[in-house]
């Protein structure tokens, strides 16, 4: 009878620890998954950091964290994630009584993007690994892939172009009310550029110099259609790693930049538009929505999302990225563009074809 | 049995000797040992049918002796490459067994394991034998030495067959919890970052708190019962009571000397008392000890901070608690039976701005902009206690507390 009696009491016991597993197991235990940093180039290294607190007097030998996100982040052990769709990065922890563990991983930046957890998985086991216990923990962090500088030796010519064009065009429309200094009087200057003070001074006829204020402004229209053949992605990434090295050097020039696309926003899913952009302040947050955006199949064409000539009023240089080199394309962008200076830049892989663009439309061939 | 399942049995034998693979051998000694209780109780039962109730303790600790051939024969099972070395090797083992344990009948069960384990080897997917692997539902077997026993008018078979049956469950207990353990260290073990020390540290101890707490319970009630069941055959055909259990003081391992006394023999010499209870104590204090100090380690395992595997472990401390109960208590209620300075005044500084306010105020709002919602922008006294019990370190005083009550 005693020894019935102590088995029964050994197997309460074990019983009640599965209840107190059961019923505690989540009691005081936090999860929290962070991106170390807010962002980072392709092909560059980051880190990601798990944190873990158990703050109750049950101890958890194991317990297992999974979370899922794009596939464009490699971790660098492997063997704790699975790539399928997404990537699934599972890790296993040993928390003790009022424990906290913090623990750091490195992965690769593979693709531009936009990354985001929302939310993490959790199973534990009792002691004696008997039991699993499941829940989930909301999570919010994210993280920007920035598309990876292009080439800048490629990029000089079309670069020399742009900036080429709106130089000139500073001499045509200059801004009467600033003042950029002196110069002697030509046979060409009218008698009214004529700086009579200083004339008078000097004992020689001087001209006012003016500055232009015209928004010397570029136009860069993204096409991202296609999308899963492995072709139309290597050049869809070239147009926007192109377009971001273009604006990045144009705006520290000081040249203010719209960018439009027929691709969409990740964080709005509306096609991109970025007007006014200008000041070296704002790379940043245009790199960030370059990582935003998004190719895709069955997309707008790319002329829907060319801006009206009305709303930008003052002349521009247009750029035009796209790997396509439709007929209908080039006609549409040379008529849109008339009698402005444009660019079509054209990314290929091995052999382009011979091809005239229309109009002012200067065509530019980029190897990826 | 998968293909996997038999690559690791036939590698088994060659990570034995590997440093990697103690719970192997751990799990492979646990296997051999609850055998071992099976035959040895099989053997002593034995015996008792033809010999005397005085010799079932020797023979039961003798036929604890199948471990060696038991785990002999699975070294040659998996060691030897040929089948004909196997088949000696066997023969040897067979002789061995009849040399341990006195009799050419011991040959027998080894030969029909031998025989087995040969099987099993020849099979291409070969399987985990139950030779090696305590099962639960064979504890059943040492019912039958139990019941034996109590024909036979044997109360030492009968304690023997209780222990053995008690010790054969704890193997299995101890057997399962390691094997579950390894398992998932096993399937886990490409994993990186895996905190497997840490894991087996804090599963091997809970595990081993469980085997001791048993066996503490079971082995000491077990070997201190003088309870014997007897069941009388003859009893029965006579239509009385066929079972009882008479208890009895003393059994057939017991008190030798007193049987000494009455077989009119000089009682052998004995130790006093009073040395055995000395060795007690002392085996007392030093478990007590061992215990402490095994407890003082769990402490400061549990307490420190420390670097493992790339993983930063911290124990959260007062500060670090303090942090996290704040966390925690955010948008919280203060306790209703807190009385502490702060709470009153943050308790009259809500009670102010309901009763001012006309409409609910907003959760989000700022203390200025409830007061400048309900009214109370000029009370600088009660904003300035608020703020400073609500987010100064040092919180409010009882003075403060009790002037913005006379106010």
């Amino acid at each position: 009878m005693t020894i019935l009696l102590l088995l029964l009491l050994l197997l309460a016991l074990y019983l009640l620890q599965k209840l107190l597993y059961r019923r505690f197991w989540h009691h005081g235990l936090r999860t929290e998954v962070r991106f170390t940093g807010e962002y980072a180039q392709e092909e560059q290294e980051a880190e990601l950091t798990e944190t873990i607190v158990n703050d109750k007097l049950l101890p958890l030998p194991v317990l297992e964290i999974d979370f899922h996100m794009d596939k464009g982040l490699r971790f660098r052990d492997e063997e704790n994630a699975s790539v399928s769709d997404r990537s699934y990065r599972r890790d296993v922890f040993a928390l003790g009584v009022r424990q906290r563990i913090v623990r750091t991983l490195r992965f690769r930046c593979v693709r531009r993007g936009y990354y985001r957890i929302d939310e993490t998985g959790l199973c534990a086991r009792d002691l004696l690994l008997t039991d699993k216990y499941f829940s989930s923990q909301p999570q919010s962090t994210e993280f920007y892939v920035l598309p990876k500088p292009a080439e800048t030796g490629r990029l000089s010519i079309p670069f020399s172009h742009i900036m080429g064009s709106l130089l000139s065009r500073k001499k045509v429309y200059d801004d009467p009310f600033t003042f950029a200094g002196l110069r002697e009087y030509a046979r060409t200057d009218s008698m009214k550029e004529i700086n009579w003070k200083a004339t008078a001074r000097t004992g020689a006829l001087l001209v006012n110099m003016r500055e232009s204020t015209l928004s010397q402004k570029v136009v860069v229209l993204l096409d991202m259609e296609g999308l899963g053949v492995q072709s139309a992605d290597l050049l869809n990434e070239a147009v926007v790693r192109v377009a971001c090295s273009i604006c990045e050097r144009l705006l520290r020039e000081g040249v203010p930049v719209d960018v439009l696309s027929n691709g969409t926003d990740v964080l709005t899913g509306k096609p991109m538009k970025a007007l006014g952009v200008a000041g070296a302040g704002s790379v940043l947050p245009l790199k960030k929505q370059f990582a935003c955006l998004q190719a895709g199949n069955g997309l707008p064409a790319v002329w829907d999302c060319f801006p009206e000539k009305q709303r930008t009023g003052l002349p521009a240089f247009y750029l035009l990225l796209s790997r396509s080199t439709g007929e209908e394309l080039v006609r549409r962008f040379s008529a849109f563009v008339g009698k402005d200076e444009a660019m079509h830049i054209i990314p290929f892989r091995q052999e382009h074809p011979e091809k005239q663009a229309g109009g002012n439309v200067k065509l530019y061939w980029y190897e990826a | 049995m998968t293909g996997e399942g038999a690559r690791s049995v036939g590698s088994k034998i060659k990570r034995l000797c590997s440093v990697n693979s103690l719970r192997e051998v751990l799990l492979l000694l646990l296997g051999w040992c609850a055998t071992a209780l099976l035959l040895a109780v099989g053997f002593a039962c034995i015996w008792r049918l033809f010999g005397t109730e005085q010799e079932v303790t020797g023979h039961f600790l003798r036929g604890l002796l199948f471990f060696l051939p038991l785990s002999l024969s699975y070294l040659a099972a998996y060691g030897l490459r040929r089948l004909w070395q196997y088949l000696l090797c066997s023969l040897v083992l067979c002789g061995l067994c009849w040399v341990l344990l006195g009799t050419p009948f011991a040959m027998l069960p080894l030969a029909l394991f031998s025989f087995l384990r040969g099987r099993n080897r020849l099979e291409e997917e070969p399987q985990e034998s139950v030779l090696d692997t305590p099962a639960l539902p064979l504890t059943f077997f040492f019912v039958l030495p139990f019941l034996c026993s109590a024909v036979m008018d044997s109360p030492v078979l009968q304690k023997l067959s209780l222990v053995a049956a008690a010790l054969y469950f704890l193997c299995w207990a101890a057997y399962r919890g390691i094997s579950r353990i390894h398992g998932y260290l096993l399937l886990n073990r490409d994993m990186a970052g895996l905190p497997a020390k840490r894991i087996l540290r804090m599963s091997g101890m809970a595990l081993a708190a469980v085997v001791l707490v048993a066996a503490g319970l079971l082995l000491p009630a077990l070997l201190s019962h003088n309870g014997f069941l007897k069941i009388d055959p003859q009893a029965q055909q006579d239509g009385t009571a066929a079972v009882w259990v008479p208890q009895r003081q003393e059994d057939g391992m017991g008190n030798m000397a007193d049987m000494q006394k009455l077989l009119g023999e000089e009682p052998a010499f004995q130790i006093p008392a009073w040395i055995g209870y000395v060795f007690s104590m002392a085996l007392y204090l030093g478990l007590a000890a061992g215990g402490l100090y095994l407890l003082y380690r769990l402490i400061l395992y549990f307490r420190g901070s420390f670097r493992d595997n790339g993983d930063l472990v911290q124990y959260l401390g007062a500060e670090e608690q303090a942090v996290e109960v704040r966390e925690r208590q955010k948008g919280e209620r203060l306790p209703r039976l807190d009385f502490s300075p702060n709470a009153v005044v943050r308790r009259r500084y809500r009670r102010a701005v309901l009763r001012a306010a006309k409409k609910k105020p907003e959760r989000w709002a700022s203390p200025s902009e409830l007061e400048e919602a309900a009214g109370l922008s000029g009370q600088k006294a009660l904003h300035d206690c608020y703020e400073k019990a609500r987010y100064s370190e040092e919180g409010c005083t009882q003075e403060e507390s009790r002037s913005l009550k006379r106010r």
